[in-house]
């Protein structure tokens, strides 16, 4: 079953009750809340994903609710919970999705030791992976948001899941989250993009989210090998060009991007050091997201 | 007269199971015992790989001599400068350890 099966006024119940058991590639999230825009959020963005019985195991127990106090009706505000606590500091309730999908990102990040976790987006395509690691404001989901409409697999835009034993990918296909200027950008890109309402004064500035592919959801269990590991880095008015860029410095940005290298220990270096030299890397500076494309299309037909 | 009564200084890779260690084009990555990472420059990717290569520890005027011969053009009080420092930062990180003379 998927969130489409279900009518919106059960799906509703479901998630003001017992808590709706969405799975997402390798990860079931237990998410309870009364909150519309996160019914609606997830109503829009995870139509498509697999939802488990009410019995099934989850990993992880969320909530997104509203405090128990005035600020229920006086500049409402809501929380996060997780295991029902809450982590962070309670939002505005405009922010109620991108809340929930900034608390399944922690989830994650903070507890899925079993994978090596890097601050990334992952696209494949022929069967090969490509990295994009790179710090916020870098265009890099964006040029995310852009490949998936030109032939690439989603498998992350947030966090790349890596095997340590198969130095496989593991697929995470999860709504894009674009900010500001690239919301236009990409609903300009593609027109059948599948934005969300944006989101403005958020902490990242406005937001939006994009639904991901429905193939990208389908092929969740399809883990891939890295092939490439690119950095990439928006400069308005660029050509876009790969170049290549060392692998002892790769390695070194690489580390810097990974959430838990530290609870993986030697192992972790080892894993890190094997992805890299199975991995061309470069840098990519970009300034116009179809040209970008283009390249990124020839780079896929090399050996 | 005056007799020297120390020995130099040799130096050897703290355990070498806890550090790891990967080259890529000349530079070495190299993990301390510590969980730090570190980039290593051209030079000290040398020093540590004649530490790691070595069966027993070595003092800087060994390393120096085998590197002047390695690197072309360098004098060896100039190579000795920088085998100082590189086996001073080195110690630092806790990558090396002086050894049994």
């Amino acid at each position: 079953m998927i969130v489409a099966d279900l009518p919106v006024g059960r799906l509703a119940a479901t998630l003001a009750g017992p808590g709706l058991r969405l799975r997402t590639g390798p990860v079931v999230t237990r998410i309870r809340s009364t909150v519309p825009e996160v019914l609606a959020g997830i109503a829009l963005h995870y139509s498509q994903h697999p939802i488990e019985d009410d019995e099934g195991f989850a990993d992880f127990h969320v909530q997104v609710r509203p405090p128990p106090s005035f600020r229920r009706w006086v500049a409402p505000q809501l929380f996060f919970d997780f295991d029902g606590m809450p982590p962070f500091r309670p939002l505005p309730r405009a922010q109620a999705f991108p809340m929930l999908e900034w608390g399944l990102n922690w989830c994650v990040s903070s507890h899925a030791h079993q994978y090596l976790i890097f601050h990334a987006a992952v696209v494949e395509r022929g069967g090969r992976a490509l990295i994009l690691p790179a710090p916020p404001g870098s265009g890099k989901s964006t040029l995310c948001a852009g490949l998936v409409h030109r032939g690439w697999r989603l498998l992350s835009d947030e966090l790349a899941l890596l095997e340590p034993d198969t130095q496989a990918l593991v697929p995470l296909a999860r709504p894009v989250s674009l900010k500001n200027a690239s919301i236009d950008v990409i609903r300009g890109f593609a027109a059948d993009a599948g934005l969300g309402p944006i989101v403005k004064d958020t902490i990242k500035g406005a937001v939006a989210h994009m639904k991901p592919p429905v193939d990208s959801v389908r092929r969740a269990g399809e883990k891939a090998l890295t092939r490439w590991i690119v950095w990439p880095r928006y400069e308005a008015g660029t050509v876009g060009r790969l170049t290549a860029w060392p692998k002892s410095r790769s390695f070194m940005r690489l580390a810097e991007n990974a959430f838990n290298s530290s609870e993986h220990g030697r192992s972790g270096f080892e894993t890190m050091a094997k992805l890299i030299d199975r991995c061309d890397c470069f840098e990519f500076v970009y300034g116009d997201l179809e040209q970008a494309a283009t390249v990124f299309a020839a780079l896929a037909q090399q050996e | 007269m005056f007799v020297a009564l120390t020995t130099p200084v040799r130096w050897r890779i703290v355990a070498p199971h806890a550090i790891a260690w990967r080259e890529w084009n000349g530079e070495v990555v190299v993990r301390a015992q510590s969980g730090s990472v570190h980039l290593l420059n051209p030079f000290a990717s040398l020093v540590i790989r004649l530490l790691i290569d070595s069966p027993t520890p070595l003092s800087t005027d060994e390393l120096s001599s085998a590197l002047q011969a390695s690197v072309s053009g360098s004098h060896l009080g100039e190579a000795r400068d920088e085998v100082d420092a590189s086996i001073e930062e080195f110690e630092r990180l806790g990558i090396v350890e002086p050894g049994p003379s």
